[in-house]
């Protein structure tokens, strides 16, 4: 059948990505499981925010004794760039029935979205089944090894004396030095770490939310420079 | 609820929004312009800001091992290879094995 012939084309193209995001995913699960999430809110969170940085962003910020809402404003801040990435997928979901749009919606991540254009790119008519077969393949690799991260801090609590504090920053260098290309504009970037730390350092504001309002300020430069 | 109940159901109800929004709203939303270009750039500002907290509250090992982590995400581009090396590091250092 062809339908079933592009899902399965779908999940194949993206077991490599799968890979990655497993291995991203696990990370997530140790540091969930020293936040003190259970298997079921790991699981849970996995599964319906199914964001990975957002969801680090927001787990790192509440350890580090952000309330609720500067936890949750900075996920959802970082969450921000999938409004035109699904904008940018309105032709596949045109004539869908709305549960199939829905999941499509839910399941558009980094990964696969990036595969898609990648394969539009190069002219190859991908479709909704082949989204959704990559969505899937990503969805749970990203699920099942954040619950393997979970359980193993569970069984091996000494998982959590090997000093695997530094992970959670060591990661998220790791997740900036991905979000960097040549083309990339730094100063944006600079902008927003210097305001942050000034905020902070003078004590205007508590941390959670001088980094947000760092962000802004380095995002409003971006947008700007570019007028120049 | 706890507060991690709250962050965990808002954060997905957020985001699933976000995730509606860009296809619902998808004719609005300027593809190029001035708030383009601050969607695409505000999620880098944001680590960027992020692990400026983090290492502000860092002790000099942490430095140190930020510093190495940095230098295999550059080289390396490679997730566990970077976080082994700034765990390893701190951990090394903290341990005084060295001396």
């Amino acid at each position: 059948m062809r339908l079933s012939q592009e899902l399965s084309e779908g999940i194949f193209d993206t077991l490599p990505l799968a890979l990655g995001v497993a291995a991203y995913g696990f990370a997530f699960g140790i540091f969930a499981a020293q936040a003190g999430m259970t298997e079921l809110q790991t699981g849970f969170m996995g599964a319906f925010v199914f964001a990975g940085s957002s969801q680090l962003i927001a787990v790192e910020r509440f350890v580090g004794g952000a309330g609720a809402w500067a936890a949750i404003l900075a996920g959802l801040s970082l969450n921000l760039r999938i409004f035109l990435m699904t904008a940018s997928m309105q032709a596949i979901f045109k004539g869908k029935p709305i549960w199939k749009i829905l999941l499509g919606l839910h399941l558009t991540a980094d990964e696969n979205w990036a595969l898609w254009h990648a394969k539009r790119a190069i002219g190859k008519n991908v479709g909704y089944d082949y989204f959704l077969g990559s969505g899937l393949c990503i969805f749970l690799a990203w699920v099942l090894a954040t619950l393997m991260g979970v359980m193993l801090v569970q069984i091996m609590p000494s998982v959590r004396a090997l000093g695997l504090d530094f992970a959670f920053t060591a990661a998220f260098i790791f997740i900036l030095r991905n979000m960097w290309s040549p083309q990339t504009d730094l100063l944006p970037w600079v902008l927003s770490g210097s305001c942050t730390a000034i905020i902070i350092l003078c004590g205007i504001m508590d941390p959670s939310w001088a980094l947000i309002i760092g962000a802004v300020i380095g995002a409003l430069m971006a947008g700007f420079r570019h007028h120049e | 609820m706890n507060d991690l109940v709250i962050i965990i159901i808002t954060l997905a109800l957020g985001t699933f929004m976000i995730r509606a929004g860009g296809y619902i709203f998808a004719s609005r939303i300027p593809s190029k312009g001035l708030i383009a270009r601050m969607l695409h750039a505000l999620p880098g500002c944001l680590i960027s800001s992020l692990l400026t907290v983090l290492l502000l509250v860092a002790d000099p090992i942490e430095w140190w091992a930020a510093f190495a982590a940095m230098l295999t995400a550059f080289w390396t581009k490679n997730l566990l290879l970077t976080m082994f090396v700034g765990v390893m590091i701190a951990w090394v250092l903290r341990s005084n094995i060295l001396l």
